[in-house]
């Protein structure tokens, strides 16, 4: 048997008005008692000045009033015992309808869940043979993604080699050119030199033969000579 | 020719260059001084006594040349101051050799450049055997390089590419 959820809140609400009443009843019999206590204290005040008559009248008031409260007070213990019943029995059937409550929801759960269960088995290996299939396919073509590129890097390194290749001969080949040109005008520079430089040594080694193989006639001579000349330009 | 250059002439063969000349001028400015000096003194005793040989001899030559005495001490001192005015008024001529000359090639120069160049000069020689041979000469301001290395020089400049055609290696 299924409770509905409706019925549930009807109970729980129905226990709650039941004791706000009872709080509202009791709360009334605390100001009554209250009412009660303060004109019996007046009561008293007023016994003692009064006669014998009006103490009889007054007596007789105190009973009736007495018995009015006594009658008040059964018939509030007589509310709040029902009312306790009525609650403690409310309680009861709370207790049951939940209890079937569980029970029901609990079996439906179990059920719920058996069936998520088998929902979801089926779903995950639905999932995982997808999976498997696709992680297959993305292999071969992952796979002959990278033969291709492979394929397309070592035809764009061969062709860059050559490129490179040819490019380093022509360099080499112009800065072989380019060395030649520079030694041979090393070369001929260096000629020059050791030809001005042979020329100075000759020179100098002329100069010191001829200074010290002329004897002193021919000194002498050279001088005369030299004062002929001076003698024309002079 | 006049007086002076007369005595210029007779002392030109014995004072050839300046240093010569210098000592010369040095003598003569000594005997005039013991002149002063000495009183009743003749030039003979003088000279004697501050000159050498060889100026004494050239100082007696020019007195006779002059027709002076030795005993004359006014004209005696007189022609020397006049043969040593003269001898620094004598033009210079520099001359530069490679070689230290003989005494016999400096009056040959000297003897050489007197009749050709310049009457009455003096030779300032300087040696420097840089020059190989031949002379570098210097005359009134005017200076001459005839130098045997000026010489070859300009020899090598001439076949400097001759030269080196030859020494080259083919």
């Amino acid at each position: 048997m299924v409770v509905s959820p409706l019925f549930f809140f009807i109970i729980i609400a129905s226990i709650s008005v039941l004791s706000i009443a009872l709080f509202a009843m009791a709360i009334s019999y605390y100001h009554v008692l209250k009412k009660m206590m303060v004109r019996e204290q007046r009561y008293d005040e007023l016994f003692k000045g009064m006669d014998e008559k009006a103490v009889d009248l007054l007596e007789n008031a105190r009973k009736k009033s007495a018995d009015i409260i006594e009658e008040a007070t059964q018939k509030a213990q007589q509310i709040i015992t029902q009312s306790q019943s009525l609650n403690n029995s409310s309680r009861k059937m709370l207790d049951e309808a939940l209890e079937t409550l569980i029970k029901q929801q609990t079996s439906h759960f179990e059920k719920a869940s058996q069936d998520f269960l088998q929902v979801y088995k089926k779903e995950l290996n639905f999932l995982r043979e997808n999976t498997v299939e696709i992680a297959k396919t993305t292999s071969k073509a992952i796979e002959a993604d990278t033969l291709k590129e492979v394929d397309d890097y070592e035809q764009i390194l061969q062709k860059e080699t050559i490129g490179s290749q040819k490019i380093v001969e022509e360099k080499i080949e112009e800065d072989y050119a380019k060395t030649q040109k520079e030694v041979s005008a090393y070369k001929v520079e260096m000629l020059k030199k050791i030809d001005e430089e042979i020329y100075a040594i000759l020179e100098s080694v002329s100069k010191e033969a001829i200074g010290k193989s002329i004897p002193l006639a021919q000194h002498e001579q050279l001088i005369i000579d030299a004062l002929e000349k001076a003698k024309k330009s002079i | 020719m006049n007086d002076k250059n007369k005595l210029i002439y007779e002392i030109s063969n014995d004072i050839r260059t300046v240093a010569e000349a210098d000592n010369f001028c040095s003598e003569i400015d000594v005997i005039l001084e013991n002149f002063y000096k000495v009183k009743n003194k003749n030039l003979e005793e003088v000279l004697l006594t501050s000159t050498g040989t060889s100026t004494s001899t050239l100082i007696k030559k020019i007195l006779s040349d002059n027709k002076i005495s030795l005993a004359d001490n006014a004209s005696c001192e007189k022609i020397l101051v006049q043969t040593r005015d003269e001898i620094k008024k004598m033009k210079i001529v520099k001359i530069t050799l490679a070689i230290d000359p003989s005494s016999e090639i400096i009056s040959h120069i000297s003897e050489w450049i007197n009749q050709n160049l310049e009457a009455n000069t003096l030779l300032d020689i300087d040696k420097d055997e840089e020059i190989l041979g031949g002379a570098v000469i210097s005359i009134n301001g005017r200076y001459k390089d005839f130098s045997l290395r000026k010489s070859l020089a300009e020899v090598f400049t001439k076949k400097k590419n001759e030269l080196i055609g030859s020494i080259s290696p083919k």
